[in-house]
């Protein structure tokens, strides 16, 4: 027996490493490293982005040679510059890391010469209808069709995913107000509303492929209610199982926003778990950082109440935190406030009449539908916020002026720029280790941060000389690495 | 409780449960059955396995990872490492290659997956002067080789 495992022992691994992979240039300077065995090396520079495997590239040449010959190193050098990470490991059609590599070299090729092989067509969007296209699939509602309410998904063909165009049409019983979908969990969230004699928002939780109540939905439908009566919209985001509605009420007299509040709910287990209302606040759009950080646009719809003519345009994070007793609350982790903006006495009434956030779905994608997923998606860490800005002035003198913004703000500068505050609970609903930097950065409890120091700066000094945010707005903005900046050219 | 004899011929004597962690012991377990006969652990010296013992001790109740993920697995990041992994792998160079090696000769994947991650943040945001220095290694490539090298970079550096 015990003959048995010296053979094993000395046939095996031993030899790998003691005799078979010492390098065949011996330097006797050389330090352990080098002296690893091959897989090893390659274990560890497969955990560096392009930039440290371009570095370890110029150390020596066996270095070099290790990460040139390696098509796993290579295939990964390629997704981390462009920003992508692998997909799931078990493709039955895209096993090998040299197959991965040419189909991203594929999907680089078809945006250079876009040349599509056919041509697909969907259906025309009815009025009253909602749209959306979540992971490869196209979905339109048609509330008040002919024959009933009904929606409409569409799976976009895809080449470099194998997939053929489908088309389905499942009915509702009720007209729904607004609806959701991901098509990674095969939920379809359904929202109906009733008016009496309180608003009444029923959410259904549906699979996509038979309309029939989700197998992981403890509850079939779930109540949300709100007082009076509003003409409201709904914006909803759905990551995992944690279901984010942005409602958001409008005055029915001048048609502002009212009230706005973020509510969150584990769809699966039918629970409420936290809201946060925007108080004076006006929550105009959402995204997620990561399942469980969120990033919210606000600002001040009644300015001068506060200071004159500034809506206080703010970036705001929370954290989604369980408490002690099990219950969640969204917790202020920080923000990132606009410069602020000022303008003479006489000028009118400025309104925001646009604050969005706009970016890819980032930590929704987790995990495809396995029949056909896809051999690399976005890197969360990778993904780029687009923050648009509209402003609206109404003069007193009769005439309305706007002024448009789009900042391009991507991840990292986000992180950079806020603080964990310390104590945060994370919650079972999120998974930190999605973001490689920055989400446990040291904290650093209630500091508020301008957009960057330099813009803070800035705008100080643009108050001093008296310059407004009229004359802020006509200048250019800039994207730069990790900042976006004001360039009034006269300071 | 398993008997472990090092190449310096150190005895270990330790719990199942702790020596399991290691996929080669368990194997030669299962093999072996129920014997006091002790295991030789030829490639590794007493000081390295008290340490690799250490961070199977405080693993020991955690699960076995199932099946052979091997390469690949790109998703997962180098943050993942545990505060006590940290902690437990913070030692000098020559020690931390030790333990790679050990826990790639005992097949203890997570112990592996620490060592090679905590190597890989070592190098990152490095320059390739600051890594060999690092490593030790020696610049083995000619002038005109690191000539041409920079220039095929030069049209790469980052924005």
């Amino acid at each position: 027996m015990k003959c048995r495992h010296r053979h094993r022992l000395h046939e095996g691994r031993l030899c790998d490493h003691f005799s078979r992979k010492r390098p065949r240039l011996q330097h006797r300077e050389n330090g352990p490293f080098v002296k690893l065995p091959l897989e090893i090396i390659i274990k560890i520079l497969s955990e560096l982005d392009h930039k440290a495997l371009k570095a370890c590239s110029q150390v020596s040449k066996r270095l070099r040679n290790v990460i040139q010959e390696s098509s796993v190193l290579q295939y990964h050098m390629q997704l981390s510059s462009l920003g992508y990470i692998d997909g799931p490991r078990e493709l039955p059609h895209l096993q090998s890391s040299t197959v991965k590599r040419q189909a991203l070299s594929d999907l680089e090729d078809s945006w250079s010469n876009l040349r599509p092989r056919g041509q697909t067509r969907l259906s025309p969007i009815k009025t009253l209808a909602h749209s959306m296209l979540v992971g490869g699939i196209w979905a339109t509602c048609d509330a008040h069709g002919s024959e009933g309410p009904t929606i409409s998904f569409t799976r976009l063909p895809s080449v470099l995913r194998d997939v053929e165009i489908q088309n389905r049409t499942i009915r509702l019983t009720t007209p729904p107000i607004e609806f959701a979908i991901d098509p990674i969990q095969d939920l379809l969230v359904v929202i109906e509303k009733s008016t009496a004699p309180e608003i009444a928002y029923r959410l259904h939780f549906r699979t996509m492929s038979q309309n029939a109540p989700h197998p992981q939905a403890l509850k079939e439908t779930i109540e949300y209610l709100l007082p009076g009566d509003f003409e409201e919209e709904l914006h909803i985001k759905i990551s995992g199982k944690l279901l984010l509605v942005l409602v958001t009420l409008y005055n029915n007299d001048d048609g502002e926003p009212e009230y706005t509040t973020l509510v969150a709910w584990d769809w699966q287990a039918g629970k409420f778990l936290a809201s946060y209302d925007g108080g004076k606040r006006v929550i105009s759009s959402f995204a997620h950082l990561t399942p469980s950080r969120l990033m919210l646009a606000e600002h001040f719809l009644y300015p001068d109440t506060l200071a004159k003519h500034d809506p206080h345009l703010r970036l705001a994070f929370f954290d989604l935190c369980e408490n002690p007793d099990g219950n969640y609350h969204f917790l202020h982790a920080g923000s990132l406030l606009f410069p602020p903006m000022r303008c003479p006495d006489d000028w009118g009434e400025r309104r925001v009449s646009k604050f969005d956030i706009l970016s890819d779905s980032g930590p929704l994608i987790m995990h495809e539908p396995l029949d056909h997923p896809s051999p690399f998606h976005p890197c969360s860490t990778s993904r780029l916020f687009v923050i648009s800005l509209s402003l609206t002035d109404d003069s007193d003198f009769g005439f309305t002026s706007y002024y448009n913004f789009d900042f391009c703000v991507p991840f990292a500068a986000i992180l950079k720029a806020i603080p964990l505050p310390s104590g945060v609970v994370r919650s079972r609903y999120s998974t930190p280790k999605v973001d490689s930097h920055g989400i446990d950065a040291p904290p650093l409890r209630g500091s508020k941060k301008y957009v960057t120091p330099e813009s803070a700066l800035r705008a100080l000094a643009a108050e001093q000389k008296g310059l407004n945010w009229v004359t802020w707005a006509q200048k250019e903005v800039s994207v730069s690495d990790s900042v976006y900046i004001f360039q009034p050219d006269s300071f | 409780m398993v008997l472990l004899v090092t190449s310096d011929n150190e005895q270990f004597t330790v719990e199942k449960k702790v020596a399991e962690r290691s996929v080669l012991i368990k194997n030669m377990l299962e093999d072996v059955g129920e014997s006091d006969q002790p295991i030789p652990l030829p490639n590794v010296t007493s000081s390295v396995l008290k340490k690799v013992l250490e961070y199977c001790e405080h693993h020991k109740e955690e699960p076995l990872p199932v099946g052979d993920d091997t390469q690949d697995d790109s998703r997962k990041r180098t943050t993942d490492i545990s505060e006590w992994d940290q902690k437990f792998i913070t030692v000098d160079q020559e020690m931390l290659f030790e333990i790679i090696l050990a826990a790639n000769y005992l097949d203890i994947k997570a112990l592996l997956d620490v060592g090679c991650k905590t190597v890989a943040n070592m190098i990152k945001g490095k320059t390739p002067e600051e890594i060999r220095k690092l490593f030790n290694i020696v610049n083995d490539f000619t002038p005109e080789e690191e000539a041409q090298i920079k220039k095929e970079n030069e049209w790469a550096e980052d924005r």
